[in-house]
């Protein structure tokens, strides 16, 4: 990794339906360490491919991917990577649902060398920083929209990863509630220099970034 | 908080289809206990009431004379034999009485005889007892003896008397049913040469009779067998679907999770536990529910001194590893769906 670099994308393609969908069509992309970068587009534009493909979610087709250090083109189990490296927030927090907000926090631990105890230390001081620690033995079906997004920001932040990835992380909250949820992240990359890479199709959120990167068709705009 | 954590969790959650999908593995464990149990402990008995019963040889009336009883030159005959010693005979009479017939055995091994009221000499069974309404002191009148009754046994598979076996002789007229000998050299060859010598009866050897029976039994389980394995199969393709159904319903929860870091091999693995639990707790409860029907029907069948034999520790443990074995392999189509997963593709599922 060069310059500081954390992503190094080049001629990233990636197809769907057997060929004839071109998603990403030969992306070359840097973001440097510490960066906060928005990538912006309408729907089907291949932003979120593009977001997947950065967290080992989805593979290339061609072109190379190196992020953190790690060649993702080279076809091997990325598990690992995903759970110390990346912190994904989905826009549907995807939190589990027969588990308490306590073990949505702890879950991703597991298997990274924590013991019990630690990770239940770590899970609640994570659930203080997003301000919930007092609803720590709930279940998600029992918080707001807003409190589960945060749930999802403390289960992101479980391995101390030094990317953030996130998918429209305020898409399905009111403006009060995303607001809240734009500032912890901004907070987060400012105070402990996480890259934050966010997708979404919101200008204003957007324009927090460092940079906005806009993609069309599974192409950069220059 | 760890996948196994999880998996018990969604047992948990769907409880009513978790209890569903183990009923099966309940019902199933159950039959296999009961009728294996039964059919172990019935052999087990049958084995050792032939062993020590039986003699080296059992000479008795042969089928094509249609009698049942041999006259006293044929027992001089048999007695008079050089390759035989140690006679032990045994006479069989039957008397109706009010229309229902009676057996009447010559013992001469009380011991054999469970005597749970009075004392030796005339016992008759508690069958007898109930049917007739005899008890100690009641007269029973045979071919043209009057017998009293000395004491009750506990049996009631079948209406008998136990009477001395002298006294069974005297009363058959000096004939007997069948007799027991050991034998100077191979008894298979001294069979051979007691039918030669002597007219009208037949030999069979002590282990002529064991492998029989034990053929018989060996049947008998292997079919009980066969029955019982059938209702736990059932069982485990109701895991195999509940699974399948699991998998399809969490497959955005299993794209999180592979997204947050679990490896392939967990996502099996916890597929594989949640399916094997299913089936311990499936088997365990079908075997304690298997062992309560055999202490049901051992007291009902009055075989209380056989129930031990009935619950081997090896058909126990058979089961319920069975269950679960059963059970976690019935999770390999599942799980290896689960570990198939796209993740992109999970995340993007209703």
């Amino acid at each position: 990794m060069n310059n500081g670099n954390v992503v190094e994308i080049k001629n990233l393609i990636k197809r769907y339906d057997n060929g004839r969908i071109k998603a990403i069509n030969g992306i070359d992309l840097e973001i440097k360490e510490g960066e906060f970068v928005s990538i912006i587009g309408p729907s089907g534009s291949g932003k979120s491919t593009l977001l997947n493909m950065i967290g080992a979610l989805d593979t290339a087709d061609e072109g190379s991917i190196h992020v953190a250090g790690n060649d993702l083109t080279l076809k091997k189990d990325l598990s690992d990577f995903r759970s110390q490296k990346i912190g994904f927030i989905f826009q549907l927090h995807n939190l589990i649902p027969n588990l308490s907000v306590l073990e949505n926090v702890t879950i991703p631990m597991y298997g990274n060398g924590y013991k019990s105890k630690q990770m239940t230390e770590r899970a609640l001081k994570l659930l203080e920083y997003v301000k919930l620690q007092d609803k720590s033995a709930r279940k998600p079906t029992e918080l707001s929209g807003g409190e589960r997004q945060r749930v999802a920001i403390a289960r992101a932040l479980a391995n101390s990863p030094s990317i953030i990835l996130a998918d429209e992380p305020t898409g399905s909250l009111d403006s009060k509630n995303g607001h809240m949820i734009l500032q912890r992240l901004k907070e987060l990359h400012e105070q402990e220099n996480v890259t934050l890479i966010m997708v979404t199709h919101d200008l204003k959120v957007a324009s927090m970034a460092d940079r906005t990167i806009e993609v069309l068709d599974g192409e950069i705009q220059t | 908080m760890d996948l196994y954590k999880l998996a018990f969790n969604n047992i948990r959650r769907r409880k009513m289809r978790s209890a569903l999908t183990m009923l099966g593995i309940i019902i199933g464990a159950a039959t296999l206990m009961v009728l294996l149990g039964v059919t172990a402990g019935t052999t087990t008995a049958i084995k050792d009431e032939t062993n020590s019963y039986m003699y080296d040889l059992a000479i008795s009336p042969a089928s094509t004379t249609g009698t049942l009883l041999m006259d006293t030159e044929t027992v001089s005959k048999i007695r008079n034999m050089p390759q035989l010693y140690d006679f032990r005979e045994v006479t069989l009479l039957s008397e109706e009485i009010n229309g229902t017939r009676i057996f009447f055995e010559g013992t001469n091994n009380w011991k054999d005889v469970k005597i749970i009221n009075g004392t030796q000499d005339v016992v008759i069974n508690q069958a007898v007892a109930d049917k007739f309404g005899y008890s100690i002191g009641s007269k029973i009148k045979v071919k043209d003896q009057e017998l009293t009754v000395t004491g009750i046994s506990k049996e009631v598979t079948a209406l008998y008397v136990h009477i001395n076996q002298d006294q069974a002789k005297q009363i058959a007229g000096n004939r007997v049913g069948a007799i027991y000998a050991q034998t100077n050299g191979d008894p298979k060859v001294v069979a051979d040469e007691v039918e030669k010598q002597v007219t009208g009866v037949s030999a069979v050897t002590k282990s002529d009779k064991v492998e029989e029976v034990q053929e018989m039994t060996n049947q008998a389980l292997l079919f009980m067998g066969i029955i019982a394995s059938m209702a736990l199969l059932v069982g485990i393709i109701s895991v195999i679907n509940t699974m399948l159904i699991s998998v399809m319903e969490r497959t955005r929860e299993l794209g999180v999770l592979k997204a947050i870091g679990f490896t392939n091999w967990e996502i099996k693995g916890s597929i594989l536990f949640e399916s094997g639990i299913l089936g311990f707790i499936g088997g365990l409860i079908g075997v304690t529910l298997g062992v309560i029907g055999i202490i049901g029907i051992a007291n009902a069948l009055n075989l209380e001194d056989y129930m031990a034999g009935m619950m081997p520790v090896w058909l126990v443990l058979g089961i319920i590893g069975g269950a679960t074995i059963l059970s976690i392999l019935a999770g390999l189509y599942p799980s290896m769906k689960a570990s198939k997963l796209e993740v992109v593709e999970a995340l993007r599922n209703d």
